[in-house]
């Protein structure tokens, strides 16, 4: 198992051990020591300075990187931010600590022989705190190191995206892996940090004792040996495939909400059905990072992914005009997936969950309101209803008023749960949600058409591992036989059936792949 | 050459003043005796001297300018400090805290490194013995003679000495001592150090300056001291030893 990941151990080391604790640490010492500096030599800001660093170490982390998200967003940068705003605490504190420690009739000796504020600081009094500063830089390490494996959550990467797959995925030996690998770094940059203090106390230095070095020794080892030695197997690109059994077990898996369940039940259904190959399900894996991660680390074997999702999220990229007509925008997306990720999307599974404009079904009748372009005469007039993502992005309502150049009389900002209600009771004309929400046939809502081709397309379509759909072609085929089978309507009556909890997923998916087949694949 | 004038000092934690309109003139080249019990202020008028503190009323003259208009950092390089307790840095070695001015003055390291020895040996520290080990590693006694080695090693022209010679033992102390009288008639500095044992004081200065609750009582030289006291408190400072000496002597033998 271990030799299997070693690649992705190496990086996932080098971004937990460079990116998620050197990287923060080193920011928490180039603000907190001067920072400490100030606050011992500047009495009235002490206070201000302390309680400003304390309260980042009184945020829980996952609060802190959610706090983060809206100013940063997700990745690495919130990640290191909230990282650096943990460690500069005990740095800042203790460089305080130390510089108030230093004895009386030394700081005198150094005034009275003559050196200036500024020798002082630099030749007597940093020196002699250095081994306290160093005590803070060694707990804001470690710190660090527990606290980064955290940052998984957000898409940071780091160890703890083993744990987080392990927890997710129930993979026992994944999650050690993870765990052992943090506590390994933790104690090892201890031991290095410890050492380090002993080495800068004033004073004579005592030799390291054997141990301590031994301690160091095996821990530049053991990271050497990580990061200079490729397993076999590894060597070769080619020489991966061979090794799959001839009835395989497919994992099939999907994101943490409704309606990725029932895709993930029914493309499970489906593979059963037509190959009778057992299913292994992994639902309700996380959002789309864990799910990518897990997929192109060969945790899973499928699930179905959104195009924009694929484009903007994964690959980073931006939307152009062309990547309208979604057969270009796949082939965009398949050239990174099958030459860099081994992965492969089929084909569409015929719905697109994008935003949607939405109104009251009699309503638009009345006025004979088909698409977006015909609110336009009525727009000052209107009262919409939206959550405050979509009021503030860029890709929400400012880009939309621009795209369509219209403004609507009043903008209420509602949570997303009060949404529909907030429509269906006339408190607002219109209202913007997912043109998949089960939702909108249980309020009988009309979609209008986005005339314009204002919001990207989120074709739903299976992404499948390379190695499966060349061993088992039978898997792909089976799945494409889904293609075009659910229409946006179709999805919304799933959703709102399994939302309504009256039946249970696999009963609605079964009932409707029955329903798909006697209509003819 | 050092010249106090009325000078007075009070510290917020208490009423009375540390220092009291205290006055004292100190010729070039002469040794001063600063004599007081403990708290009487003396520690706190040599560091008036120095300005590591500043006088609340008074004037203070140092080379025939007040200290206020002299910058208060190279003042301080241009006097010879012994702080009470040594007060050594304690992650240098002794070389390093030593040649300390000498570097803030800018010597080449060969000048810094032959003073440095040479102030050593002028306190009988043997500088291949002593000259890496670290404040820690001394005694008490070897520190504070650290600590006049390193207010020497520059060749100043004014020496301030905070009790230097307090933490040694009477041999070593004497030896020290003579030393001390040794490199002063040939260097000619001018001297002010604080102690309160009456017999240094005797020994050491050309004039005594005794101290009581942070006024002057007298300044003289010690036959006008033993001879001519001008206050009780004098009188009964310098006849305490003929007292003790008597004790001595009523000693019977066999007894
Ligand atoms: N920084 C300070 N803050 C407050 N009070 C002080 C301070 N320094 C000295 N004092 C007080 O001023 C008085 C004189 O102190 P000083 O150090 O001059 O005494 P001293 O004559 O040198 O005594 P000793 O022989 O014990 O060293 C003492 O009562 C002392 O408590
Ligand atoms: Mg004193």
């Amino acid at each position: 198992m271990i030799l299997e990941r070693w690649p992705e151990i190496q990086s996932r080391l080098t971004e937990h051990l460079v990116l998620l604790t050197l990287v923060p640490v080193l920011l928490a010492i180039l603000i907190g020591v001067p920072l400490g500096i100030l606050a011992h030599r500047n009495e009235k800001s002490r206070g201000a300075i302390l309680s400003g660093v304390g309260i980042a170490q009184t945020i829980p982390s996952l609060a802190m990187l959610a706090l983060l998200l809206p100013l940063l967003g997700i990745g690495k940068p919130p990640a290191i931010a909230a990282l650096t705003l943990y460690a500069l605490l005990p740095i800042t504190q203790n460089t305080l600590v130390g510089l108030a420690g230093a004895p009386t009739t030394t700081l005198e000796a150094a005034r009275g022989m003559g050196f200036n504020s500024r020798q002082s600081l630099f030749q007597i009094e940093i020196p002699l705190a250095f081994p306290v500063i160093l005590g803070g830089i060694r707990t804001a390490t470690v710190t660090c190191v527990g606290v980064a494996t955290l940052s998984t959550f957000i898409g940071a990467g780091g160890l703890g995206d083993f744990i987080s797959r392990g927890l997710s995925l129930n993979n026992i030996p994944l999650l050690c892996l993870g765990a052992a690998s943090a506590a390994f770094v933790a104690l090892g940059l201890d031991g290095v940090l410890e050492a380090l203090s002993h080495m800068t106390r004033p004073g004579r230095k005592a030799p390291i004792s054997i141990f301590r070095k031994l301690y160091i020794i095996s821990f530049v080892l053991v990271l050497g040996v990580i990061y200079f030695y490729t397993p076999e197997q590894h060597r070769a690109h080619t020489a991966s495939a061979q090794s799959l059994p001839d009835t395989p077990v497919i994992r099939v898996s999907g994101k943490n909400f409704t309606e990725q369940m029932i895709l993930a039940e029914m493309m499970a259904q489906q593979i059963e059905r037509v190959t009778g190959y057992p299913v292994e399900r992994k639902f309700n894996l996380g959002g789309t990072i864990i799910c990518h991660n897990a997929l192109i680390n060969g945790e899973i074997d499928i699930y179905v992914e959104y195009t924009g999702t694929a484009l903007t999220a994964i690959l980073k990229e931006s939307l152009r005009p062309e990547d309208l007509e979604t057969e270009k925008l796949l082939d965009r997306i398949n050239a990174h997936y099958s030459d860099e990720l081994n992965c492969e999307f089929l084909s569409p599974l015929g719905f697109n969950n994008t935003y949607a404009i939405m109104v009251k079904s009699d309503i638009s009748e009345a006025k004979e309101w088909n698409k977006i372009s015909d609110l336009k005469s009525d727009a000052a007039d209107l009262r919409a209803g939206f959550n405050s993502e979509f009021s503030e992005r860029e890709d929400g309502y400012p880009g939309l008023a621009r795209a369509y150049n219209l403004k609507f009389g009043a903008i209420q900002n509602l949570a997303p749960e009060l949404i529909y209600q907030a429509i269906d009771v006339g408190q607002v004309d219109l209202i913007c949600g997912f043109s998949t929400d089960g939702k909108i046939p249980q309020y009988d809502l009309k979609i209008l058409e986005d005339d314009q081709n204002f919001f990207p397309p989120y074709e739903a379509i299976p992404v499948v591992r390379q190695e499966i759909l060349e061993t088992y072609p039978e898997i792909g085929e089976a799945l494409e036989k889904l293609n075009g089978k659910i229409r946006n309507s179709d999805m919304q009556q799933l959703n709102q059936r399994a939302e309504s909890g009256e039946q249970t997923i696999p009963a609605i998916v079964s009932d409707f792949l029955n329903q798909i087949s006697q209509s003819g694949f | 050459m050092i010249e106090l004038l009325e000078v007075t000092k009070s510290f917020d934690t208490q009423p009375q003043p540390a220092v009291d309109h205290f006055s004292l003139c100190v010729q070039s080249g002469e040794t001063v005796a600063l004599l007081g019990s403990s708290g009487c202020g003396k520690s706190t008028t040599l560091k008036m001297i120095n300005r590591l503190l500043d006088p609340d009323s008074g004037k203070i003259l140092i080379r025939g300018t007040a200290t206020t208009d002299q910058d208060p950092v190279l003042l301080k390089r241009s006097i010879g400090y012994v702080i009470q307790d040594a007060g050594l840095f304690p992650h240098w070695n002794v070389f390093k805290n030593v040649g300390a001015v000498l570097k803030l003055l800018g010597e080449p390291e060969s000048v810094v490194r032959k003073k440095s020895q040479q102030a050593l040996e002028m306190t009988q520290l043997d500088p291949t013995e002593f000259g890496t080990r670290f404040p820690e590693e001394l005694s008490g006694g070897q520190r504070q003679r650290v600590g006049v080695a390193r207010a020497l090693a520059f060749d100043p022209d004014i020496v301030l000495m905070d009790e230097p010679f307090s933490a040694l033992d009477g041999v070593v102390r004497d030896q020290i001592q003579d030393l001390f009288l040794d490199l002063k008639s040939r260097l000619k500095m001018t001297t002010i150090f604080v102690t309160h044992d009456l017999f240094e004081a005797l020994k050491m200065a050309d004039r005594i300056a005794v101290m009581h609750e942070g006024r002057l009582e007298q300044f003289g030289t010690a036959s006008e001291l033993i001879h001519q006291p001008e206050t009780e408190f004098v009188k009964d400072l310098f006849s305490k030893p003929a007292r003790q000496l008597s004790l001595f002597q009523d000693i019977q033998p066999g007894k």
